[in-house]
């Protein structure tokens, strides 16, 4: 339970006698669901946010929601989500009988100030309810808290009823005062849990006198119980008095500090976060183009072999891991799927096409956004487990990715500007977080993300940079339902259906920490265009048909060949418009040769012009391949709040299912009128952007047709969903059984 | 933003603006560790590998100024990867250090006790060594001493040398410098050499290394072994030691072909030692023939390979490499690094030629159209005789002698591949024809009768151009030639274009027929003749024979 165990020096015992553990005389704060009633529909709210599991689906009424709020499986969700401190008190409140007051509480936990948050962290999320005076906790807690609660092992009271005379401060004195050597490291490894020791030889008949080990010894002394052939437990009883005036380890309920240990120009941080963002952008860029060219295929288990991760590393010019890091995050961004086929390949999407040609701060935006929610884990590619593990594999996916990645971009953010961070303390300060995930796991994923946010741009010489506070603000696993509502909503796709996100907050990060984009380039007699700086996505995006990229980086380095010429007039690009494009961009003069090679060109193909029409930025290059999937948009990271108008929805159908007599608000003179299909969705669309009620004509599944009263809150996938006022809860509707809709009466705004 | 001459590229290579005010400095700052690899007009491209990085901690460079430099110079963010990765290749020179015990003879040492585990572990490297000493020090046999560097580097810990050289045979070598002085880089490159021990030097084409040759056998003082290219070589060398130094003709032996002479200063050419007679090296005694002090390698990114092995074997004695440049078409550099010895001397192509020791030139491509007749034969011959049938064209002829008419008042040298092609072009030209059989003192003297007038156009074939002296030559028509490896086309053209006593320039043509093989072989030559930084051109044939300026 506590990674930071303070050992207990038996010579300074507890002056005062140990408070026993079943005493108790609190008011009783009632059942639960009363306790839901009670609460205000902003502490509602609160609930729901915090356990999005309530709401799927909304509960038919409080006493459903206080059914469903108690589960282990929820209250498991809830302590998962929870600081260490929060935890342990939450593990003491499991070993306490109920009801129980906060003094008492506070009693055990040496008056520790934070106590206050701890209980109303619990009260808010429901784990705990009532007043000062008296609290419960859910029944569930108990097990989901087993087998040790704050590191206590079993109450041995019952089988062996001498403990209670070992369980006294005296007694306690006595047998360590004659203790062999060893004994305080035996019990400094049980007393802050776990509460169990396995011990190779272990003779269960010993005595005192008899006894060789101190392990034996404190068993003859009934400080240690057999519990097994080799396992010996710390009994609860025995642990209570030898925790003395604290019940929980000094210092749990601080957060650990994370110590600096190099301070650096916060503008040559953004400057390196900078180059580092731009190298990432087109490291991406180079290897989908490759990759749309000559495909990889899709393992079996679906990842992506050895063999191809490493030429992609060989591509990028870089190693394994960065190799691994750009095919999962754009995996995660959309720009990279597995097709359909028989024997299916790894292909960039077509929203690739149309994410190549944004802005350089824009693709980093996209990348940067997805890295952030993504739930993949590149550095785990190559790791063995049972088999190793391949890129793109569903091995590589961790739910926990994107909460560790929240948490430690926050703590990251609260740093001073251009402070280094040790790493280890930010492992301490995660772990300290989130006490109940495997803490090895977390130190990787820690590890691996301080290593990921350099590369993607996000840290600079080992610092945060602007670009990841920006991030770090966005924090994206737990947005507020509000921003949740406005991203759904932002995330418009493009005429072709394709969605590229650009969050406005990180295009305006990077913008000013990527230097200039330059439209021009220097052309040389060796038949290579150099662009000396980061080029303008168009000047790039041409030079790429005209020529085959040979060096990238801050700057790139083009050639022409007869090849790459060759495949431009191919592709309807007449020598006017390539000689009209280099001089017009090129700050140099057009080397002969290359006027010569053109010419040559022109001369064996003929110039002749295939079309007109302008050409299409965003369809890929003759015998490049694309993905056939249809991407559909990324589901919320799990764990987020349900958007804003489903959340007041709830608890409107909440409240009036407490009182069904609320007035049900009257049906407007207006009869729904005839909608055509075509604008059923927008008509939709406005009605919930403008928060209004409306009827529908709606045909229920026995065939009856009847006006249905309603506040919209969303339309996806051809569903209404909506906060029905007749049945007083929220239910969808199929579109295609609305047949007509009037709105009918404003509402007030909701909270 | 920093506005510098550089950008360091993710892909390791250096882009230097040579129009910018910095460019100068930052190219002399970055040329230690970096190399060059192509020098058109506008942006020069370096490229920094490890080996670039090991030579520069073996001239004294550490990471830091290595990084000062890149971050100094860079107009944008250096790629961080970049950075941590040049100061993990520098840290690895150096760790392992081959050394002289008192008792045990050659040892290898290393203070990091996992390298030194992890090169003994590696099977090349087991049947190298003897005994283990102790933790840091194993044993080494003498003879293994350049095997052992060898495979050390392959692994990526080069080892650092310190167990220093044989003196060999004194033997009194002084420079004479009547009429001529050593000139300051030629000094530096010979010093540098000399404390450096071992090691290889640097020079353009034409900016005088037999001369560091003469000088660093000036310092050494003691009898030296010089490996040459061919005969024409070992012929001028002895010339050039002759005019500079103290020797005189009864030091210098010459062992070829057709002599087999062991003097104090002995010139062998590199087809001698490779010579296999019953499938044995005939000629390898040589490097034990005498105690020798030096020993020169000329041209080393020629070196054949069996003469890498032979190094392998003399690693106590000092050896001096001189090349244009490191570049190995093999890619066996490395070879060159771990054997002869890290670089030890590099001269910036462009302030040599700012200082006027090397020719500025200009190459002009001349292209003829086949007639229709030859279109046909060209369009339905067989793959192999194509190149012939296209470069070999009679069309060329009218050309070229346009051409030699246009320069009247210059040294003109025709060069190509076909024997019947050069005796018909030495006809109509009235020029002597110098080819593979042409006797070595038929060509001498020929060639002496070149370089001083006497003779105004030659004629000379692929085989007999190679690594020939003719300063005074102007003007190059290349006819024919296919495009071999890129050091050798360097190596003809720098020969031709050596700087001229009045400072003009050179001009190099190249006559090619279009839409053929011949003038895919011309792009390639194009290219790089481009990236050297030579203005190139391509006109017309009936310009040239319209007597048009071109």
């Amino acid at each position: 339970m506590t990674p930071n165990a303070i050992p207990i020096k038996i010579g300074q015992m507890p002056t005062k006698t140990p408070p026993k553990p079943r005493k108790v005389k609190a008011d009783d704060p009632g059942a639960l669901v009363d306790w839901f009633k009670s609460q205000d529909d902003d502490r509602l709210r609160d609930l729901l946010v915090h356990r999005p599991d309530l709401v799927h689906p909304v509960p038919a009424d409080m006493a459903k929601l206080a059914a469903r709020a108690a589960t282990n499986s929820s209250i498991t969700r809830v302590l998962d989500q929870l600081d260490a401190w929060v935890v342990a008190v939450a593990e003491v409140i499991a070993c306490l009988d109920e009801p129980f007051g906060k003094k008492e509480l506070a009693v055990l936990l040496n008056n520790d100030p934070e106590l206050d948050r701890a209980l109303s962290v619990l009260k808010a999320r429901g784990v705990i309810w009532g007043t000062d005076k008296g609290m419960r906790a859910v029944p569930v807690l108990k097990e989901v808290v087993a087998p040790h609660p704050a590191g206590f092992g079993p109450c041995f009271i019952e089988e062996r009823p001498d403990l209670t005379a070992v369980a006294s401060k005296e007694r306690i004195k006595q047998i360590f005062d004659k203790a062999p050597k060893g004994v305080d490291d035996v019990i400094d490894k049980v007393l802050w849990g776990p509460p169990v020791l396995v011990v190779d030889k272990l003779n269960r008949e010993a005595t005192t006198s008899s006894a060789k080990t101190p392990y034996e010894y404190l068993m003859a002394q009934g400080v240690l119980i057999a519990t097994g052939r080799h396992e010996l437990t710390l009994p609860r009883e025995v642990a209570f008095v030898l925790r003395g005036e604290n019940l929980l380890p000094e210092g749990l309920s601080t957060l650990p500090e994370v110590s600096i240990k190099n301070t650096r120009d916060a503008q040559a941080v953004d400057k390196a976060a900078g180059g580092a963002g731009l190298h990432f952008v087109q490291m991406m860029e180079e290897l989908l183009d490759i990759w749309g060219e000559t495909p990889p295929a899709v393992l079996r288990n679906g990842g992506l072999a050895q063999r191809d991760l490493t030429l992609a590393s060989r591509i990028c010019d870089e190693d394994e891991n960065i190799a691994a890091l750009l095919a999962e995050t754009a995996l995660a961004a959309g720009l990279l799927a597995a097709d359909e086929s028989n024997e299916p390949l790894w292909l960039p999407t077509p929203a690739f096409d149309l994410w190549r040609t944004r802005t350089v701060q824009e693709r980093w935006a996209t990348l940067a956004e997805a890295w952030l929610t993504s739930t993949r884990v590149p550095s785990l590619v190559g790791k063995n487990e049972q088999v190793r593990i391949n890129a793109l594999s569903p091995e590589v996916d961790k739910p926990l990715a994107p909460e560790i990645k929240s948490i430690l971009l926050k703590a990251l953010v609260s740093l001073p500007l251009g402070a280094e961070p040790n790493e280890d303390d930010l492992v301490k300060h995660v772990n300290w977080q989130r006490p109940r995930r495997e803490a090895e796991l977390v130190e990787l994923l820690v590890r691996s993300f301080m290593q990921e946010a350099n590369l993607i741009g996000a840290r600079g010489l080992g610092v945060l940079a602007t670009t990841g506070r920006a991030l770090g603000e966005m924090r994206y696993t737990m947005p507020s339902p509000e921003a949740r509502t406005a991203a759904a909503r932002s995330a418009v796709a493009d005429p072709k259906g394709h969605v590229i996100k650009t969050d406005p907050l990180l295009v305006e990060a990077i913008a000013p920490l990527l230097p200039e984009a330059i439209d021009h380039f220097l052309l040389q007699a060796d038949l290579t265009a150099v662009i000396p700086g980061p080029p303008e996505s168009h000047v790039a995006a041409e030079l790429r048909l005209l020529g085959y990229q040979e060096s990238r980086g801050a700057a790139q380095v083009y050639r022409f060949t007869e090849s790459s010429l060759k495949r431009a007039l191919e592709r309807g690009k007449s020598k006017d418009d390539i000689m009209a494009f280099f001089t017009k961009y090129s700050s140099t003069e057009i080397p002969q040769p290359l006027e010569y090679l053109l010419n040559d060109l022109v001369r064996q193909l003929g110039d002749v012009k295939i079309t007109d029409d302008p050409i299409d930025d965003t369809e890929p290059a003759p015998g490049e391949k694309r993905s056939t999937v249809k991407l559909r948009p990324r589901p919320a990271p799990e764990g987020s709040p349900p958007d804003a108008p489903l959340l007041i929805s709830a608890i409107k159908a909440l409240r009036l299912s407490e009182n069904p007599k609320a007035k049900i608000p009257e049906n407007g003179s207006n009869p729904p009128e005839p909608m055509p299909a075509s604008e059923l969705v927008s008509f939709l669309s406005k009605a919930i952007d403008e928060n209004q009620s409306i009827t529908i004509s709606y045909a229920e599944g026995d065939g009856t047709v009847k006006d249905r009263f309603t506040d919209p809150i969303r339309v996806q996938g051809g569903l209404l969903t909506g906060f029905d006022h007749t049945e007083t809860r929220i239910r969808d509707y199929a579109l295609s059984r609305i047949s007509a809709t009037v709105i009918t009466k404003a509402k007030k705004n909701g909270k | 933003m920093n506005d510098g001459p550089l950008i360091v590229q993710s892909d390791r290579t250096l882009l230097l603006e040579i129009d910018h005010e910095l460019a100068q400095e930052a190219r002399r700052s970055i040329a230690p560790f970096a190399e060059l690899e192509r020098s058109p007009e506008h942006v020069h491209t370096y490229r920094i590998t490890p080996l670039g990085l090991w030579n520069a901690r073996a001239a004294g460079l550490d990471a830091e100024s290595v990084v000062d430099t890149l971050l100094k110079y860079s107009r944008y963010a250096v790629p961080h990867s970049l950075l941590v990765d040049v100061a993990e290749q520098m840290d690895r020179y150096g760790r392992l250090k081959l050394e002289k015990d008192p008792v045990h003879g050659l040892t290898l040492h290393c203070a990091d006790l996992p390298v030194l585990e992890e090169v003994l572990k590696s099977k090349r490297i087991q049947p190298l060594v003897g005994k283990r000493l102790d933790d840091e020090t194993v044993v080494v046999h003498p003879s293994e001493r350049g095997q052992l560097k060898q495979q050390l580097l392959k692994l990526g810990w080069p080892a650092e040398d310190f167990a220093g050289y044989v003196d060999g045979e004194a033997h009194e070598i002084e420079l004479v410098q009547n009429g001529w002085e050593l000139r300051n880089y030629q000094e530096m490159a010979a010093e540098s050499f000399w404390h450096g021990g071992s090691g290889v030097v640097v020079l353009p084409c034409g900016a005088g290394k037999t001369i560091v040759g003469a000088a660093a056998m000036s310092l050494a003082k003691a009898t030296t072994l010089i490996l040459v290219t061919n005969t024409v070589s070992a012929r001028q060398w002895k010339s050039e030691l002759l005019k500079r130094t103290t020797l005189t003709e009864e030091e210098i032996g010459e062992y070829s072909g057709s002599k087999k002479e062991v003097r104090p200063v002995t010139i062998a050419t590199y087809q001698v030692l490779t010579t296999k007679k019953q499938g044995n090296y005939a000629h390898l005694e040589l490097f034990d023939a005498k105690d020798w002090g030096l020993i020169i390698y000329d041209e080393v990114h020629l070196l054949p390979a069996p003469v890498f092995r032979f190094t392998a074997d003399i690693q106590a004695r000092r050896r001096l490499g001189l090349t244009a440049t490191l570049v190995r078409e093999d890619g066996r550099e490395d070879d060159v690094f771990s054997l002869i010895g890290p670089k030890r001397f590099d001269s910036p192509w462009k302030d040599m030629a700012d200082q006027g020791w090397i020719a500025p030139a200009d190459c002009v491509e001349v292209r003829v159209t086949l007639p229709e007749h030859e279109r046909l034969i060209y369009a339905t011959a067989e793959k192999e005789d194509k190149y012939r049938l296209a470069a070999a064209t009679t069309t060329k002829n009218p050309v070229v002698e346009r051409l030699v008419a246009k320069h009247s008042d210059d040294r003109v040298l025709v060069i190509g591949q076909y024997l019947d092609q050069l005796a018909e072009l030495g006809q109509h030209l009235g020029a002597p024809v110098v080819d593979g059989s042409t006797p070595i003192k038929e060509r001498e003297k020929l060639f002496e009768r070149f370089r001083n007038g006497d003779l105004r156009v030659l004629v000379v074939s692929k085989v007999a151009n190679f690594s020939l002296d003719l300063p005074e030559a102007g003007v190059a028509i290349q006819v024919s030639g296919s495009f071999g490896s890129r050091q050798e086309e360097a190596q003809r053209l720098g020969r031709v274009l050596r700087p001229k006593a009045d400072k003009r320039t050179a001009r190099f043509y190249a006559v090619v027929s279009r839409d053929t093989l011949d003038a895919d072989f011309a792009a390639n030559r194009q290219r790089f003749l481009a990236e050297q930084g030579y203005a190139y051109r391509i006109v017309d044939a009936d310009d040239v024979l319209e007597g048009k300026d071109v």
